[in-house]
């Protein structure tokens, strides 16, 4: 599956490979991930969030934000690489669609350009970016407002 | 808007005064159908001084949830809305946000005695603890 952006007609000298965007670099479990830094809203110490009977347990509650009410969400379980939610040190507040969310983080380290390319394959089902070498990391490129998509459809499935 | 409290754990939940019929000493004397604040929760032990908060489901019909208590009264303000995301049953009306800072859930009672009426039918006289 491709998600290329639309190009002009004819031949161009600036494919999306020399493209870069800034991006938010975090571990989830044991998994690395980097989403649009414009899409993050904030960064925050974890605090307990309160639990909604009845939601999917990759729905770890709700915390409030700025006045309002946030689902706190365990990526690893949302996107089925991991059984269990791993450690959290902070939350990754992010907002796409008119939606916020905020997530589960073991460990953030910062904002790094990554390439607009599709990168390898990736089974992650809101990767739209593909996977990206980091370094030592191999970094999965999350799209947030698909990233929400998945989750209201996840959410939907069990109403 | 006037609400009644109970904390289940560390959690708190509320409901809105003016849906409540009334509030029973446990075990209940009336044959009621009812459930548990507690397991509604994800708690295993039982409610600690427990209460009967009695309301009516949608229908019409009484029923009673076992909460802990003591139960406390406070004024909310504004309801937030249930998140989009968040994939709540029906009878999460919305969320209020406490002195303590942190958002307590408001419960919709006519939506909570549905679901305890579809969990439970019609029941005898709960057992008294013994």
């Amino acid at each position: 599956m491709t998600d290329a952006p639309p190009s002009a007609a004819g031949p161009s000298p600036s494919p999306a490979a020399s493209r870069t965007t800034p991006c938010l670099v975090f571990r989830a479990a044991g998994h690395w991930y980097a989403v649009p830094a414009l899409q993050v809203v904030n960064i925050s110490a974890p605090t307990r969030p309160v639990r909604v009977p009845g939601t999917p347990p990759f729905v770890r509650g709700v915390i409030a934000s700025a006045g309002k009410v946030v689902p706190v969400l365990a990526l690893a379980l949302l996107l089925g690489e991991s059984s269990r939610a791993g450690e959290v040190t902070r939350l990754v507040l992010l907002q796409g669609g008119g939606r916020m969310a905020a997530c589960e983080v073991a460990e953030v380290l910062g904002i790094e350009d990554v390439s607009d390319a599709p990168g390898a394959p990736s089974d992650v089902p809101a990767a739209t970016g593909g996977a990206h070498r980091l370094g030592e990391r191999l970094v999965t490129r999350l799209e947030v407002d698909r990233l929400m998509d998945l989750v209201a459809v996840a959410v939907r499935g069990r109403a | 808007m006037r609400l009644l409290v109970a904390r289940a754990g560390e959690d708190r939940f509320a409901f809105e005064s003016l849906q409540l019929v009334t509030i029973l000493p446990w075990p209940l004397e009336t044959a009621l159908p009812w459930g548990s604040l507690h397991a509604l929760a994800g708690l295993t032990a039982e409610e600690p001084e427990p209460r009967a908060v009695v309301g009516r489901s949608s229908g019409g019909t009484p029923f009673a949830l076992r909460v802990p208590g003591p139960l406390g009264e406070e004024d909310a303000g504004d309801v937030l809305p249930v998140p989009p995301l968040l994939g709540a049953p029906r009878w999460v009306r919305g969320f209020i946000l406490t002195a303590e800072g942190g958002p307590a859930l408001l419960l919709d009672l006519p939506s909570l005695g549905d679901a305890v009426l579809a969990r439970t039918p019609p029941s005898p006289l709960p057992e008294a603890p013994t």
